[in-house]
């Protein structure tokens, strides 16, 4: 089990993911009752004020009361540039993982420099998904991939980097944001799966090559999930 | 090209430049394929019909991926769906090329909805060239009449219907099963009723349109000539009492969470050949149970329903993975007004399947309807009308007896223990027969009721407040007062076929034993040293309530010597009909009547018993006699 802590100033948005994903009836007693999960300002007694005030710590580098957690799950707005370099000082000195969300985020970014750090729309962290990633992290830790992809993250990742290599082959004109797009996914899948993927996409042959290499990977992941 | 491109900018810039302007960018961001509140089928349904209405494409070509954060949602095959299941955008049956990197072999693999993949008129295409997307046209307007609108047959569109499985998505929004909506609109449109708020918020959705297409809706005819003769013959089953109410109006309330989603609209206009009044409890979202029974009684005392029409799921925590159904509002309330209100006629209407659920609502419940499109909407109906009708008229027709229970109920707490118990029991017996009689439309339980309201009888003369036997001595209690109605001497000579006992009685039986008054039999005939019901019944007549005459009292016009007659006939095979629910009301009125105890007399009686007698008793009653 992780200790993780959410800090959403906008309670509005924590309300409609109750409303939304309220297949079971039951949610927000189990959202507010994850032991592994601590939710800033429960109560919903903040006014903006205090809000202000609660942001500022990140300012003035106050972050002692964050090492008890291995997760922290922070809307993104409400940190100033200043506060940013210090959570990443913070996170990097003390192995901890962070999820941003914010409406202005577009997609979904990763980045493992010295911490798994996961940055996405409001939309898609507000999800049953990050339900699910609370339940099963309350049991055993979970990696923070699945808030956007689900359990099957590996092999979102698997199919989604065989689709932008497919795009990219059959592209005649130069693309450099997919190659971008490509260059930041195939470490991500290397460290998780624990593989070399024969990045070559010189002759028809190398082409091929990867495809199949590809394909298996997908195979292998769909057998084990 | 004639064609359309379904796209997030994620083919080859080539590719995308062939289809020129005509093309549709889905920019899916989050996850909505897989929720559950139709946000992606709204959206989808709004572009979709936005570029299709009016236009006339020859084949519609759809990237599978088209949300660039989940690889896994395989969007494209949704867009094909909806496509193949709208007809108002005239492309249900035009040509669809799924754009793919992945093999189909892996897509079948992974993906919940790759049966249209398998479907006529769609094509799977894993280069992403412009020669392979020109070629694939070419070959669509070789072998599709492109002339002709419907590009696909019907029994290619009737094999696509078949072929793919769209599974409903559970419960949306808390409480609006789906099921349960998508009942709520079919039922209503059959009877000609809009249901626009639903339409609305699940007609986007794959699964609303899947189930138009596969199950569509039809307008409920008259029931059949069959079902009016079988309501006919179940009205001229119950007696006059019935008849006497068949003036009244059927009273009807509904219980039901989602009344105002157009449940109770519905039952409104429900047809049915019987007047109704309609009444709702407003249940409102975060009610309590407590809330609801204590709503639900008063309504019941002002309204008086003979018939309610319950849904189980009332609360938010009906709604919770894996609820007992002994913990749900509407079963738990289901219970309550069964016990509280027995002459209620409860018809359960619920969207769940469970057999555990039918099984044990149906101990408590009337009838059981359940909510659901995949049973043809008349014949629901036509259950559901006669199980409306037949409650009310039942409920009029047992109202007067359930009464007569809870005053008998009343009536006996001075009892002893034990014999209250078995009253209730025997009670409650015949009161289940009797509604069980009414549920089946078997008489047969009508009698059953009957008879054990006799077991009632002897649950009360065997209360040794009512009646106690000494030895050979058997006497009548009324409160203070005990009376020797039957006492037994040994024989001085034996006579053959006689017991060795020869008893008197304080009962003088009239002529063809139709009648009894006081008086003294002194060579009763107590057959095997057993004293019958009949008996005790007649000595407690006439000694408890102080009758001059058994005959003198009658229940529902019948005496008991008739009553008792009836049950002798039933018991030995010897009626041709079951007994009438007038009978039934004419016991259990007369079982009140012996209950009551502002029904005995207060008479001192003493004079007409067996017990020994002074002198001045004897004198004092001969004046008595004589004034």
């Amino acid at each position: 089990m992780q200790k993780i802590v959410l800090i959403e100033n906008r309670k509005d948005r924590l309300g409609r993911l109750l409303e939304v994903h309220s297949s079971s009836r039951d949610l927000k007693n189990k959202l507010f009752n994850f032991k592994n999960l601590d939710i800033v300002d429960r109560e919903n007694e903040f006014n903006s004020d205090d809000w202000d005030d609660y942001f500022k710590k990140f300012d003035q580098e106050d972050l002692i009361e964050f090492l008890e957690y291995d997760i922290l799950l922070i809307h993104k707005s409400k940190i100033s540039l200043e506060g940013h370099k210090n959570l990443d000082q913070f996170c990097r000195n003390n192995c901890k993982s962070i999820v941003y969300f914010s409406g202005g985020l577009t997609g979904i970014t990763f980045i493992n420099d010295g911490y798994p750090c996961l940055s996405m729309n409001s939309s898609i962290f507000y999800s049953f998904r990050l339900i699910n990633f609370l339940e099963g992290n309350s049991k055993n830790p979970s990696n923070i991939m699945e808030i956007a992809y689900g359990k099957k993250w590996q092999l979102s990742n698997l199919l989604k980097l065989k689709y932008l290599i497919h795009q990219l082959i059959f592209s005649s004109e130069l693309n450099i944001e997919l190659e971008t797009e490509i260059e930041d996914l195939i470490p991500i899948i290397e460290d998780s799966l624990r593989v070399q993927i024969p990045v070559d996409f010189e002759t028809e042959n190398d082409r091929n090559k990867l495809m199949i290499f590809l394909d298996e990977l997908i195979r292998q992941k769909m057998i084990s999930t | 090209m004639n064609t359309l491109l379904i796209h997030n900018d994620n083919l080859p810039q080539e590719v995308m430049d062939i289809f020129g302007d005509k093309k549709l960018k889905f920019d899916i961001q989050s996850s909505h394929v897989i929720e559950q509140d139709f946000t992606f089928d709204k959206y989808a349904s709004a572009e979709l019909g936005n570029v299709l209405k009016g236009q006339k494409f020859d084949a519609i070509y759809v990237v599978i991926n088209l949300n660039k954060n989940d690889y896994l949602e395989f969007t494209g095959l949704s867009i094909a769906n909806h496509i193949r299941l709208s007809h108002e955008w005239n492309h249900s049956h035009t040509p669809i090329v799924i754009l793919s990197p992945y093999s189909i072999e892996n897509v079948s693999r992974i993906a919940n909805n790759y049966e249209v993949l398998y479907t006529p008129g769609i094509f799977f295409e894993s280069e992403f060239t412009t020669e392979t997307i020109e070629k694939i046209y070419e070959f669509i307007k070789g072998h599709f009449q492109v002339s002709n609108f419907n590009l696909l047959t019907e029994d290619d569109y009737q094999k696509y219907l078949k072929e793919v499985r769209i599974d409903p998505p559970g419960h949306y929004d808390g409480q609006h099963s789906i099921e349960n909506e998508l009942t709520l609109y079919h039922w209503s449109k059959s009877i000609g009723i809009n249901n626009i708020e639903i339409e609305n918020e699940i007609g986007p959705s794959l699964y609303f349109k899947f189930i138009n297409q596969t199950n569509p809706v039809k307008t409920f005819s008259t029931q059949s000539d069959d079902k009016r003769s079988r309501e006919q013959s179940f009205i001229q089953n119950l007696d006059n009492s019935v008849h006497d109410n068949k003036t009244e109006k059927g009273r009807i309330l509904l219980i039901d969470d989602q009344w105002q989603r157009g449940w109770e609209i519905f039952y409104r206009k429900f047809p049915i050949s019987i007047e109704l009044e309609f009444e709702k409890i407003p249940i409102i979202k975060g009610d309590s149970y407590k809330k609801i029974q204590n709503l639900t009684e008063e309504k019941i005392k002002s309204f008086k329903p003979h018939v309610i029409l319950l849904d189980l799921r009332l609360i938010d925590t009906d709604f919770n993975v894996g609820v007992q159904i002994q913990n749900v509002a509407g079963f738990k309330l289901l219970k309550y007004i069964h016990l509280h209100f027995p002459a209620i006629q409860i018809i359960i209407t619920t969207a769940s399947t469970k057999a555990s659920t039918y099984a044990a609502t149906m101990n408590y419940a009337f009838s059981y309807v359940q909510k659901t499109i995949s049973i043809e909407a008349e014949k629901i109906f036509n259950k559901l009308k006669d199980d409306i009708e037949t409650g009310v008229l039942l409920s009029s027709s047992l109202n007067d007896y359930f009464i007569q229970v809870k005053k008998i109920e009343n009536n006996i707490s001075s009892f002893q223990k034990e014999t209250i118990a078995q009253i209730k029991h025997n009670l409650s017996i015949s009161s289940e027969l009797l509604l069980r009689a009414g549920k089946t439309n078997k008489t047969i339980f009508r009698s059953y009721s009957y008879l054990q309201l006799f077991h009632v009888l002897e649950n009360f003369v065997n209360d040794p407040s009512v009646y106690k036997i000494e030895n050979q001595s058997y006497f009548v209690i009324n409160k203070n007062f005990k009376y020797l109605t039957v006492s037994g001497v040994k024989r001085e000579q034996e006579e053959i076929g006689n017991s060795d006992i020869q008893y008197k009685r304080a009962v003088k039986p009239e002529k063809k034993k139709t009648g009894s008054k006081r008086g003294i039999d002194e060579n009763f005939n107590l057959k095997n040293n057993y004293h019958t019901l009949n008996d005790k019944i007649i000595e407690i007549l006439l000694f408890r309530h102080g009758m001059n005459d058994v005959n003198e009292k009658k229940w529902r016009n019948k005496k008991w010597y008739e009553l008792n007659k009836l049950r002798n006939d039933f018991a030995h095979g010897k009626l041709a009909n079951d007994i009438d629910l007038d009978s039934i009301q004419a016991i259990i009125e007369m079982i009140e009547y012996l209950t009551n105890e502002n029904e005995l007399t207060s008479e001192d009686l003493t004079e007409y018993d067996l017990s020994e007698k002074s002198y001045e008793d004897k004198l004092t009653a001969l004046k008595k006699k004589f004034k």
